[in-house]
């Protein structure tokens, strides 16, 4: 296990996965000054297998706030939590060769095992690597707020089968998995872990206590959720800093739009997304993003004004320049502004929400029981 | 930024017994100081604090002497009356009590009881215990009279009260300064949103440990 700690690096950077019908992934790491507590973002492509993995890992800095002397300096909990669950993860998917070309099922039963396989490599690594490591403060943190390396999980696969691709999303915590279409937008795959059950819009404002994340002293779970989906999409996985901090799901699409068209190459809009999510927060945030079904993120700038067009229309916005027309250094203020007069009102805000948010859920599990693969090959809102 | 606003209170409940002696001063000062840490590390994590209001609770003990028992301030509301609440604050003397326990389980319901705000797009209700002893069962009050009104009759209603009846759920933090004695033990391991601080050395907190605390406190207001 000693092989984790090597090469642990204390930020992230923007790095390519190799591609074959993927687009470059965009990594995405803004430590928020003094010390991050999100765990390094990862992409990864497997060798064997048309599958690319991304995932992030947000440490939970309320309840692992206790700085611990660990083999990499003194860290706080949740961060040292973080970064190991990083290199767990990535060790996991780098070292799986359960992938079996021969299965007709091989996406399914990959992202299964592999579940499996990384629930037992965090429970038993998070003990081996947590248990026994010292508090540098004259204090010791108990309590039901204060837990032994507390971080949340989010890995989503995206496993190339045919003429569509099979999603798997794997987290245990409020970070997200989502999906992005040309003409439907944005749709969230996994549902946060919470004690209150709330959508995305009322989320914002109430910041409910997680109910299950990955820690050292408690019992977990790694929730499975798998759709089908035709590309051309964007998959990415994010941690709280990059989506809690918009007024409404709405607005963060908006702003995400307009920060991936800003962008000409994987470094271009990791930098553009960066300016995008420092507008609005100094916490950490951690994005791992990619793309399938375009041959190069020119394309994609294609499919996002014809989004952005949609937008308005369910939006009811008025006034606002297609991006073709715009500046390149106008695009994100012009592309919030379109919403900007009707998103200021919290009722018309939430009265926007209702409309948009028919889409933006029909990919989760359902709240309660086993979730079922679906395919999603339309707009449900039809 | 995002531009919700946070309305916070901080209730402090302090031992004010004359075991505390040895330790009022740091308690005091930690308390004096604690509100503006925990608004500097919020701003600096680009969250606006748009009001924050603090009030005391000191408690003694019940059983030794009623008139004591307890001193309430009313909510100061930061900045502007930070000279009140130091005032009051640093007028608060160790006396009485005597032998363990004192009355914390009253003092905390008396905090729980507090108008809290329920202003702002996000509000935050944060409970800070100091004590050096444990806590007279709520039940010993049945009957005696002269006792603060609104004071649960026991303890199973004292946490129903903390867990969600009559309070916000995703509001409230409760940070004990507490030994490992009972209620404590039980409260830091039932109720949800508590942070038990326990010393190693057995002594006060050094400046890590208070930023520790901070850093619980604000990672946890700022959700």
């Amino acid at each position: 296990m000693l092989r984790w700690l090597r090469g642990l690096r204390r930020r992230g950077a923007a790095t390519s996965a190799p591609q074959s019908s993927f687009l470059t992934s965009v990594l995405l790491d803004l430590p928020k000054v003094g010390a991050g507590e999100d765990g390094p973002a990862l992409a990864i492509q497997l060798n064997n297998a048309p599958i690319v993995a991304v995932a992030v890992f947000d440490g939970l800095g309320g309840s692992g706030a206790q700085r611990l002397a660990t083999p990499i300096g003194v860290l706080t909990s949740a961060a040292w939590a973080a970064k190991l669950a990083h290199k767990i993860t990535a060790s996991t998917i780098s070292e799986s060769n359960e992938y079996s070309h021969s299965r007709s099922d091989q996406a399914t039963y990959f992202s299964h095992v592999l579940r499996d396989k990384l629930q037992e490599e965090l429970a038993h690594g998070f003990v081996a690597f947590g248990a026994n490591l010292e508090p540098v403060s004259t204090t010791v943190l108990k309590g039901s707020l204060s837990r032994r390396l507390p971080t949340t999980l989010c890995l989503m696969l995206v496993a190339l089968e045919h003429s569509d691709a099979r999603v798997s999303a794997i987290w245990a915590g409020d970070s997200r998995a989502y999906i992005w279409r040309p003409g439907t937008g944005l749709a969230q795959i996994s549902r946060d872990h919470t004690k209150q059950p709330l959508d995305a819009f009322d989320a914002i404002l109430e910041d409910a206590p997680m109910s299950n994340f990955v820690s050292a002293d408690r019992p977990f779970h790694l929730e499975l959720h798998e759709i089908r989906v035709e590309g051309p999409f964007l998959f990415f996985s994010c941690t709280d800093g990059v989506y809690n901090y918009f007024s409404s799901p709405m607005e963060f699409e908006c702003q995400l739009i307009a920060a991936l068209h800003q962008g000409i190459d994987a470094g271009d809009i990791s930098a553009s997304i960066q300016r995008c999510i420092a507008g609005v927060t100094n916490d950490d945030a951690s994005l791992g993003l990619c793309g399938v079904g375009w041959t190069d993120w020119a394309g994609v700038r294609v499919d996002l004004d014809s989004r952005l067009i949609v937008l308005k229309g369910i939006l009811g916005s008025s006034g606002a320049l297609p991006f073709a027309d715009m500046q390149d250094s106008e695009r994100p203020a012009k592309a919030h502004a379109s919403l900007g007069s009707s998103e200021e009102d919290p009722l018309v805000r939430r009265e926007i929400w209702r409309a948009y948010r028919g889409y933006y859920e029909s990919l989760q599990p359902q709240q309660k029981g086993p979730s079922q693969p679906r395919r999603d090959d339309g707009d449900p809102r039809q | 930024m995002q531009g919700f606003e946070y309305h916070v209170d901080l209730v402090f409940c302090i031992d004010s017994t004359a075991s505390m002696i040895p330790v009022l001063d740091e308690v005091k000062t930690n308390a004096l100081r604690f509100h503006g840490d925990v608004l500097s590390a919020l701003n600096a994590k680009g969250k606006h604090v748009d009001k924050m209001r603090i009030k005391v609770v000191a408690f003694r003990d019940l059983y030794d002497d009623m008139a004591t028992a307890f001193e309430q301030s009313e909510f100061f509301s930061l900045p502007e009356e930070a000279s009140r609440f130091e005032t009051f604050v640093r007028k608060l003397q160790p006396i009485g009590g005597g032998d363990e326990p004192e009355s914390g389980l009253e003092a905390l319901a008396l905090a729980l009881n507090s108008e809290w705000t329920r202003g702002g797009a996000k509000r935050r209700h944060v409970v800070v215990l100091w004590t050096d002893a444990s806590a007279h069962a709520l039940e010993k009050a049945s009957g005696v009279t002269g006792a603060p009104p609104g004071i649960p009759a026991t303890f199973d209603d004292l946490t129903d009260f903390w867990q969600g009846q009559s309070a916000d759920l995703s509001a409230r933090r409760l940070i004990l300064f507490a030994p490992e004695a009972q209620p404590w033990t039980t409260i830091s391991e039932v109720w949800e949103g508590v942070v038990w601080v326990q010393s190693r050395a057995g002594s006060g907190l050094d400046e890590l440990s208070h930023e520790e605390i901070v850093s619980t406190i604000v990672n946890s207001v700022g959700g």
